[in-house]
């Protein structure tokens, strides 16, 4: 397969689904030939306590803005001036003067802290590696371990081919939920999946709505059927997770922060993206092993796209030259969400902001994740150059 | 199926050249195969080559049909520049795009500079050589030359929010549909041309309650015309008055 070994994937979005359409809308279409929004288990979630850890986070509708012109030139990506975007975001959120102490804010050096990354579009569109190693360095400066440390995403042999690897990070751990062996197998000897390894049935995502996959689709998504197991490592593997998506978007809307985790972090999720995009993105992060782990969110947003994202389309490139970082996911993806709608109506891509592309974060909003009404976002832009 | 042969060009290397059909299209684009499969999909052949050292991706997808190729090419155009190399083409920095009969092919470079642009377009022009099938006619009025290199053909929900966002609202919660848009400026006023097809003429008519409602929203520069194309087919004509 080629899978994403391609530095360019042919573009084009992930469906974001009209059948989580609010009940007026749904009204207005009555008798019509509408599709009908699949159950899920969202209430399972909302039984588990909260905790201090629970999104948002320690700082609720707190967003900070970093932009430096300087940060990316003739496409290459300056880590110096990057290591002081991420300073400044991280001193700016917490009110700290001490770096070591803004990071000590979430993490400590007893975490095994995961790093979630988004490769999937390819090594031209993919989370950089200049700016996770930033990250790593900073928490290294902080007295946290780099044995502690996990960069992981769904995709292990994509984090490989774009350069997520033991020589450019050496020390740190690197996996994915979706692995192959040194022969390129998905299959051990006993014929068995080695993502079935990695996934956790205790915690799932079910929704009634399911897919037929045939043998080669099979390996990318573990298992059929109603259930999207969350992954182990998650749910076993990290005690924290910083969350470092890339500013991209998807159609009309973005996938940022909770799209990153909401299908990057379970299994089966295809059979999601037509009718529950929106849904997915929101409510797989209301359940604990997301909820209570994530604590904080860096986007990348050096580089991005405006249009065919998740994919990777070079002519819809766009350096947006900013990193955002806040511990509400909401929030974050509000203002990505603002950056991205706001190059696609100077492209002529879309006349005009809608509704429609901000559900997801409405979703999340109502299951107490964050911030999702503009007017309710505190953001600090911090323009470095 | 076409596509590129090692012995096409003197010391090209093919690096992988790969099959994919139906769902399995999700292990190549996870989370973008559904565009492909609401237009109709049925092959694809991807192909990652070298030559002179420069890597290049080469997609070639085979439709249901040469309307649903077509629609596929035309919501993935973007400020084409450069010489036509087919009737419906696209060639930018990074890419050459067509739609010939129901094959729609992109060619994709890493830079961008005009050695890998000229290698592009060389590619490109090999690969349609190779397809005999004819080209996609556009249907009345979307085949008058003011539309030429702006009609978009949707063929549900995802490609209304790829080809023509601003439209989503109108057609949320209808599905197995298909519209054409056009839009152009004539004398100062910018013009979105239409052509939609319903399942049922209750969707039609449905769409043009709707739509009637929401006329009497807009402001006084904006002009709507909803008016039947025989069947369950509606022309759609919404013309905007000087600058707004």
């Amino acid at each position: 397969m080629i899978t994403r070994r391609s530095f360019f994937k042919a573009a084009s979005l992930s469906g974001l689904g009209l059948s989580i359409l609010p009940a007026s809308v749904q009204k207005m279409f009555a008798g019509m030939n509408t599709m009908e929004k699949p159950k899920t288990n969202i209430e399972d979630a909302l039984k588990y306590p909260r905790n201090e850890n629970s999104m948002p986070g320690k700082y609720p509708g707190e967003v900070v803005h970093v932009y430096n012109k300087n940060s990316v030139v003739d496409n290459k990506f300056d880590e110096n001036v990057i290591y002081e975007m991420v300073k400044s975001g991280m001193l700016n959120l917490t009110g700290k003067t001490e770096l070591k102490d803004a990071w000590l804010t979430f993490v400590s050096p007893k975490d095994v802290i995961g790093l979630k990354v988004n490769p999937v579009a390819g090594a031209t569109l993919s989370t950089s590696l200049e700016i996770v190693r930033v990250i790593i360095k900073q928490l290294e400066e902080s007295g946290i371990s780099r044995n502690k440390l996990v960069i992981w995403d769904r995709r292990e042999f994509e984090m490989h081919e774009v350069g997520f690897n033991s020589a450019n990070f050496p020390g740190v751990k690197i996996i994915g939920t979706e692995r192959k062996d040194d022969k390129g197998s998905f299959y051990d000897t006993n014929g068995k999946l080695y993502g079935e390894d990695m996934i956790d049935k205790n915690w799932y995502y079910w929704a009634d709505c399911e897919q037929k996959y045939d043998a080669e689709t099979l390996p990318y998504m573990i298992n059929e059927g109603k259930y999207s197991y969350y992954s182990k490592i998650l749910t076993q593997q990290v005690d924290k997770v910083i969350n470092i998506p890339i500013l991209k978007n998807a159609g009309a809307s973005v996938t940022l922060c909770l799209k990153n985790l909401g299908f990057g972090v379970i299994s089966n999720t295809s059979r999601l993206h037509k009718q529950l995009w929106h849904d997915t993105s929101a409510e797989v992060c209301a359940f604990p092993p997301v909820r209570d782990k994530v604590v904080l969110n860096i986007v990348d947003g050096i580089k991005g796209c405006f249009d065919k994202g998740p994919g990777a389309d070079p002519k819809f490139f766009t350096n947006y030259y900013s990193v955002l970082i806040g511990s509400d996911p909401v929030a974050v993806d509000r203002i990505g969400y603002d950056i991205v709608i706001k190059k696609r109506i100077e492209e002529n891509l879309q006349k005009k902001e809608s509704a429609t592309g901000r559900m997801f974060m409405d979703m999340a909003e109502k299951l107490k994740l964050g911030v999702a009404d503009i007017n309710k976002i505190n953001l600090k832009k911090i323009e470095m150059v | 199926m076409p596509q590129i042969e090692a012995s096409d060009f003197e010391g090209l290397k093919i690096n992988r050249t790969e099959h994919y059909n139906g769902n399995s299209l999700w292990g190549y684009i996870d989370g973008g195969a559904d565009l492909y499969l609401e237009y109709g999909f049925t092959k694809l052949a991807a192909q990652e080559i070298i030559y002179q050292d420069r890597k290049y991706i080469i997609d070639i997808y085979r439709m249901n049909n040469a309307e649903a190729a077509f629609g596929i090419f035309s919501v993935s155009r973007f400020k084409c520049s450069g010489k036509a190399i087919s009737k419906y083409s696209c060639l930018t920095d990074f890419q050459a795009l067509f739609a010939k009969g129901s094959f729609y092919v992109s060619v994709v470079n890493e830079k961008g500079s005009p050695e890998e642009q000229k290698f592009t377009l060389e590619i490109a022009e090999k690969i349609l050589s190779r397809i005999k099938e004819e080209d996609y006619q556009l249907p009345a009025p979307l085949n008058e030359e003011k539309h030429s290199g702006n009609v978009k053909l949707m063929c549900g929900i995802l490609g209304v929010q790829n080809g023509f966002p601003d439209m989503e609202e109108y057609f949320t919660g209808l599905k197995d549909f298909r519209c054409f848009f056009a839009q152009h400026s004539e004398k100062g006023n910018d013009i979105i041309t239409g052509l939609i097809r319903f399942a049922s003429k209750a969707d039609a008519d449905e769409f043009t309650e709707r739509e009637n409602k929401r006329i009497k929203t807009l402001p006084g520069n904006v002009k709507v015309n909803i008016k039947e194309a025989g069947g369950t087919g509606l022309y759609y004509s919404e013309i905007i008055s000087g600058k707004q």
